[in-house]
């Protein structure tokens, strides 16, 4: 069963020759972790800011849960937790005054919200500076900080764009297993990373976009020795190979060297 | 909580307290070292163009606002719930804000009534034309650099001032008001504006003005 359900999103930024999105369909069945892959300027975060109501769409319609989210709709946020690219965090509050702020936004209870908030410090080790403002913070830290609003109200579905940017290998490793963990509880999971070998470890479904439209989807399973190269009829052995047959327009692009060098 | 949470931000702004700071002590100061001859008066517009002029101020009240309350919107929340506090913020700040000047002009300095008023309005002109000065550029002009917009700014100021002050001056030379100090106050924005970055004033810019399908949508609509 899909728990979110994306059909024909279609974005034209004002003033823009080109569709940042066109066309984009794609699920994400209950309880899987489904990458979402792409160069920069793909249309990764444009599909992530539509689907948080951060953007609006031109064409297209987004299904949660099976109903569908009109514009102005945001009810349906209460079970999505979602980390941008862009920060969403108020640099002016501590860690602690952001957590709190958060649990009131999802009506959580206040104590309940103290008790989860002091966990998810503990988490991203930003106890040491929890009494500081999120502006001090280091970039990963701030990104901890997103992460850490986005879990704290127990989402159904997980929305990460580029969640471990920045953030130290212990960090980051933490996260991941807390991810697998949630998806093995029952949380859904969109995550959109450049770093190819953990989305290949951790999704159980790949999505590719480029220019706006989606160029490739498969099953993890079946990245390996499994999809063959139209041209070579060689199989791929991993998804950065897919990656870049997939996103290149020739084989040579990631060849290039400087001339000087 | 929503209301709470943004006065919190706001009232941290290190912006919102450096004009009463600054003028609070340049007042001490001038006490404590007993000047011969310190014209408290004059001390009060430099300190105004000093700060507001260069849109520290409107970038705090304003353009924060515009910043912060997108990012209300990944929370489960009506977007004209948001647009309300937004709005209600930046009318608390704002008034809270006259509200301090006026105060502090008027008990602190006793400036008669009147002159206040006068040089109050002007300044509200003045720092208007400056601002909204800048964001037509900006905005017709988007490849213009921030040193054109600056200077721009200037000339807008300059014509101004000599608009308001040039006749006051001449009416008022002999009785040492406190509108002799216009030039001083003119050559100070000429050399503030010179060595500081307009950053704030371009940012306000870009959030109020710019029209674009990004994250600000929702915020410039």
């Amino acid at each position: 069963m899909n728990i979110l359900h994306v059909e024909h999103l279609t974005k034209k930024y004002f003033l823009s020759k080109h569709f940042a999105i066109k066309n984009v369909t794609f699920s994400l069945a209950q309880g899987s972790m489904c990458g979402f892959l792409g160069p920069n300027g793909a249309g990764k975060s444009t599909t992530i800011n539509v689907i948080a109501g951060l953007t609006k769409k031109n064409e297209g319609k987004i299904y949660f849960d099976n109903t569908e989210i009109k514009e102005g709709d945001f009810d349906y946020k209460r079970s999505i937790g979602f980390v941008l690219e862009r920060p969403t965090y108020f640099e002016k509050l501590t860690v602690k005054e952001y957590l709190e702020f958060a649990g009131s936004m999802y009506d959580i209870d206040k104590t309940e919200t103290a008790q989860r908030t002091t966990e998810l410090i503990e988490f991203f080790d930003l106890t040491e500076k929890q009494n500081e403002w999120i502006e001090k913070y280091s970039a990963g830290m701030k990104k901890k900080v997103s992460l850490a609003a986005a879990l704290i109200h127990r989402p159904k579905v997980l929305i990460l764009d580029e969640p471990l940017e920045g953030i130290d290998p212990i960090s980051a490793k933490r996260i991941k297993d807390n991810l697998q963990l949630m998806k093995q509880n029952g949380t859904s999971i969109l995550i959109s990373s450049h770093i190819l070998d953990t989305i290949e470890k951790l999704c159980d479904d790949i999505i590719i976009i480029n220019k706006g439209t989606i160029v490739f989807e498969t099953k993890t399973k079946n990245i390996r020795n499994k999809i063959k190269n139209e041209l070579t009829n060689e199989t791929y052995q991993s998804l950065e190979e897919i990656f870049i047959d997939v996103v290149s327009e020739n084989t040579d692009k990631t060849k290039k060297t400087f001339s000087w060098l | 909580m929503l209301i709470q949470s943004q006065l919190k931000i706001l009232l941290r702004y290190r912006q919102i307290l450096v004009m009463p700071i600054t003028i609070i002590t340049i007042i001490i100061l001038a006490k404590i070292l007993s000047l011969p001859n310190f014209e408290i008066h004059t001390i009060v517009p430099v300190v105004f163009f000093f700060f507001v002029v260069t849109g520290d101020i409107f970038s705090c009240v304003f353009d924060f606002p515009s910043k912060e309350f997108v990012k209300y919107l990944v929370f489960p929340i009506k977007y004209q719930r948001v647009l309300l506090v937004k709005n209600i913020t930046v009318l608390i700040a704002t008034t809270l804000y006259i509200i301090v000047l006026i105060g502090m002009s008027v008990i602190l300095f006793q400036l008669p009534y009147s002159t206040f008023l006068y040089a109050f309005t002007y300044y509200l002109t003045l720092i208007f034309l400056f601002v909204s000065f800048g964001n037509m550029l900006s905005a017709f002009a988007p490849k213009m650099s921030s040193s054109h917009v600056t200077i721009s700014r200037m000339i807008i100021v300059a014509i101004v001032l000599s608009f308001f002050s040039i006749p006051y001056i001449a009416i008022k030379f002999s009785t040492k008001s406190i509108w002799l100090c216009y030039p001083y106050i003119f050559f100070t924005i000429v050399l503030w504006r010179s060595v500081s970055i307009p950053l704030a004033s371009k940012q306000f810019s870009k959030n109020i003005f710019i029209i674009s399908d990004s994250m600000y949508e929702y915020s410039s609509r």
